[in-house]
């Protein structure tokens, strides 16, 4: 598949937040301030590029030969949290200015939905290393444009008048509609 | 044991990961016969139209490589025929499906639209009684016919059957070298010879004469000089006095190179015999020993190798070719 | 809301105001994507519902002997080996029930509500009370999945149906919008995010009388 159509589509077309519903968690959280929001996208691109490309290795040149492919499940969520622990600890030693600027969302992002599914979606579509590659890369960084996105429209929405339900996490519902809506539009685009 | 310690940890995390192992291999050993089932029993009322009473099975992992984009699945009725079911886009988006079946003498036994969406009156003819009707007279080696009107569903339903024959060729290929061996002896034999036609995919045999066709698709009655070996369009350039460089087409259009000594209208030898689908088992017996025809001349005939059928007939085609081509001189 | 005012709500009141899905957000993704159908929803709730009794009761059995520093990948390790299961007998028996949830069902490992209940009451009660909170927990989740379903659906395609996973039987398929009047963006991700605003901003208003009612209480 051309590389290219692989990572627009991955970034823009099927977007990750928007068309798949993942990442929510982190998206509600994270996006109250600009600077946050940067912070976790940047991490969130590492940890699945890393995470997804050991995970395809894993599969294919130690499961797939052993037979072993209904382990998949759970090496991959080992092997996720093994790489952020290794991350954390990594960064804590060697650029703790690194650190206290990511070191805070690295948990978090062990158990975002993003992650295993990224790392899975690469074994179901059947890509080879490239493809993997380009759409750990694609795919987070969609997540990344979205997590900026909404940031910069929350930070907007807290100086309006919203009806008192709504206020806090429910309009932030709304907006993400409001949004899907207008990446739907890029639907036909490859 | 002190519940800190390291020890202690090593050996419940193992415990842990071999009770979950052990959990997950009882569970898949229960589910996965009832999944491969269910795999099959989705499709098999339809699968049963074609080959009624047949034994199916899946092989959709074997032979459908990402080579082959637009072919989803590929169905074995054991022997009887192969079946593919296809999607494509015509001129509704949102595309459609099709199965389309194979009898193993290569002819089209079934073709039928699974799901499409097609303006109906232009697009969905390529799926109505007259089409069908069109499709299933062919065989494996023909191209779809077009409908004038649905220029655009009849093409993209003609590029994925396109892929599907390729498929089916490529399977009947490998199976038709160890047939024809075997059927050696039955020269006269209908099921041989169109077991052979039909593994042939670029073979101009079916135009060439009876006798012909037969003698090529038995292993000792041609000789060098009548035998028929055309598809394997061998060439050959002189390089220096009676040696020549040759190239040939072998089996799944794989190339085939030597260099093929000859003198006084006799073959010396054939030196540096290769393939591009060296190691693949297939025409590797004479890729190791090509000594058959030294001294053949065009009068020889040469026994195919059994398993070789292609690849035979390409050595053998160089070999005419470079006999030829001194005694043309 | 002042401890008072937790205990004094009723079961079905608690169901609301601490709604794992709209009142705490947790478990938002699979909520907003499987929720198109009530088949869907009925099919992800119950697979919920049985990994997170089962995980509670295990992690409520061998919290005592894990130490603290690799609970994290013991949970994690059996909560994935019961999705796992879960994921091959549901291939196996409900394939259409399979397909429609897709990578959803893998990714009930990191539902927040499993691992956040295993942490939060599994690890410090005793087996019963843990399958209990399983139970209830699970419970609410497949309420609200079933009540954005519900909305949805009807909103939707206008059909109210529902079909046994096991069999793909209709059971039952009540026409209760005519066609011209679905919505059909409904069924998709707009619709999902403003069906779950909305029921978000009606959980919080619940929660906000609760919180007035009793202020007026005590107040009295």
């Amino acid at each position: 598949m051309n590389l290219f159509a692989l990572f627009i589509s991955a970034m823009l077309i099927n977007n990750i937040v928007l068309t798949k519903f993942l990442g929510m968690c982190p998206f509600m959280g994270v996006t109250t301030k600009l600077d946050s929001a940067i912070g976790m996208g940047a991490a969130v691109i590492f940890v699945i590029f890393g995470a997804s490309v050991l995970s395809w290795m894993l599969y294919y040149w130690v499961l797939v030969p052993l037979n072993l492919e209904y382990m998949e499940l759970i090496t991959f969520i080992l092997l996720i949290a093994a790489f952020v622990q290794f991350v954390e600890l990594f960064l804590k030693k060697n650029s703790p200015v690194l650190y206290k600027q990511l070191g805070i969302y690295l948990p978090l992002i062990t158990t975002n939905c993003t992650v295993l599914y990224v790392a899975q979606q690469n074994i179901t579509e059947g890509y080879t290393l490239v493809q993997t590659m380009v759409n750990s890369v694609a795919t987070p960084a969609g997540f990344m444009l979205m997590l900026v996105i909404f940031a910069t429209i929350r930070e907007r929405l807290q100086g309006n008048n919203i009806p008192k339900p709504f206020k806090g996490n429910p309009i932030a519902f709304v907006v993400a509609g409001i949004m899907a809506i207008a990446f739907s539009a890029l639907a036909g685009l490859v | 044991m002190d519940k800190n310690s390291s020890t202690y940890k090593t050996i419940l995390l193992a415990a842990v990961c071999a009770i979950a192992g052990t959990c997950l291999a009882a569970a898949n050993a229960v589910t996965k016969p009832v999944i491969d089932e269910n795999a099959i029993a989705s499709v098999k009322v339809t699968l049963e139209q074609f080959f009624p009473g047949a034994e199916f099975s899946d092989v959709t992992s074997k032979y459908v490589t990402k080579d082959y984009p637009l072919v989803d699945a590929a169905y074995e009725a054991k022997d009887k025929g192969y079946i593919f079911t296809c999607h494509n886009t015509g001129y509704s988006s949102s595309g459609f499906k099709f199965i389309i079946a194979f009898s193993n003498d290569g002819s089209i036994v079934g073709y039928q639209g699974l799901e499409q969406n097609e303006t109906s009156g232009k697009g969905s003819l390529a799926f109505e009684q007259a089409y069908i009707d069109e499709v299933t007279a062919l065989t494996s080696s023909d191209t779809l016919p077009l409908i004038s009107g649905a220029t655009i569903t009849t093409t993209a339903v003609g590029t994925a059957a396109s892929q599907a024959e390729a498929i089916f060729n490529k399977i009947e290929g490998i199976s038709a070298d160890a047939s024809s061996t075997a059927a050696s002896t039955a020269t006269a034999s209908a099921s041989a010879s169109t077991t052979t036609t039909s593994g042939a995919t670029a073979s101009s045999s079916t135009t060439s004469g009876a006798s012909n066709k037969s003698s090529s698709s038995t292993t000792t009655s041609d000789t060098l000089g009548t035998g028929d070996y055309a598809s394997a369009n061998a060439s050959c350039t002189a390089s220096s006095d009676g040696v020549y460089a040759c190239k040939a087409t072998g089996f799944s259009g794989a190339s085939v190179t030597a260099t093929i000594t000859v003198k006084d209208n006799a073959i010396v030898s054939i030196a540096d015999l290769t393939g591009q689908d060296k190691g693949d088992g297939v025409g590797d017996a004479w890729y190791s020993d090509a000594s058959a025809f030294n001294g053949a001349t065009l009068d020889s005939s040469i026994d195919a190798l059994s398993g070789a059928t292609y690849t035979s007939k390409a050595v053998k085609g160089m070999a005419a070719a470079a006999l030829k081509a001194a005694a043309g001189k | 809301m002042s401890e008072n005012n937790v205990k004094k709500q009723s079961f079905f009141s608690k169901m609301i105001s601490e709604n794992p899905v709209f009142g705490l957000y947790l478990g938002i993704c699979s909520t907003l994507a499987i929720s198109t159908s009530l088949n869907n929803a009925l099919g992800m709730g119950v697979g919920v519902i049985v990994v997170l009794v089962l995980s509670n009761v295990v992690i409520s059995m061998i919290a005592k002997i894990t130490p603290d520093d690799i609970h994290i990948p013991v949970y994690i390790v059996v909560i994935a080996t019961l999705v796992t299961i879960l994921e091959m007998f549901m291939h196996a028996y409900t394939p259409d029930l399979y397909t429609a949830l897709g990578a959803f069902l893998s990714l009930i490992v990191v539902n927040c509500i499993i691992l956040g209940r295993a942490e939060a009451f599994a690890c410090d009660h005793n087996v019963k009370e843990s399958a209990l909170d399983g139970l209830q927990m699970g419970l609410a989740y497949t309420c609200s999945l079933l009540c954005m379903a519900l909305i949805r659906q009807i909103l939707g395609t206008g059909v109210l149906s529902l079909s046994n996973p096991f069999t793909s039987a209709v059971i039952f398929s009540v026409r209760i919008l005519p066609e011209a009047y679905a919505i059909p963006f409904m069924t998709q991700q707009t619709g999902s995010f403003f069906t779950f605003a909305c029921l978000a901003a009606a959980v919080a208003v619940y929660k906000e009388g609760i919180a007035n009612k009793s202020s007026k209480k005590e107040a009295k």
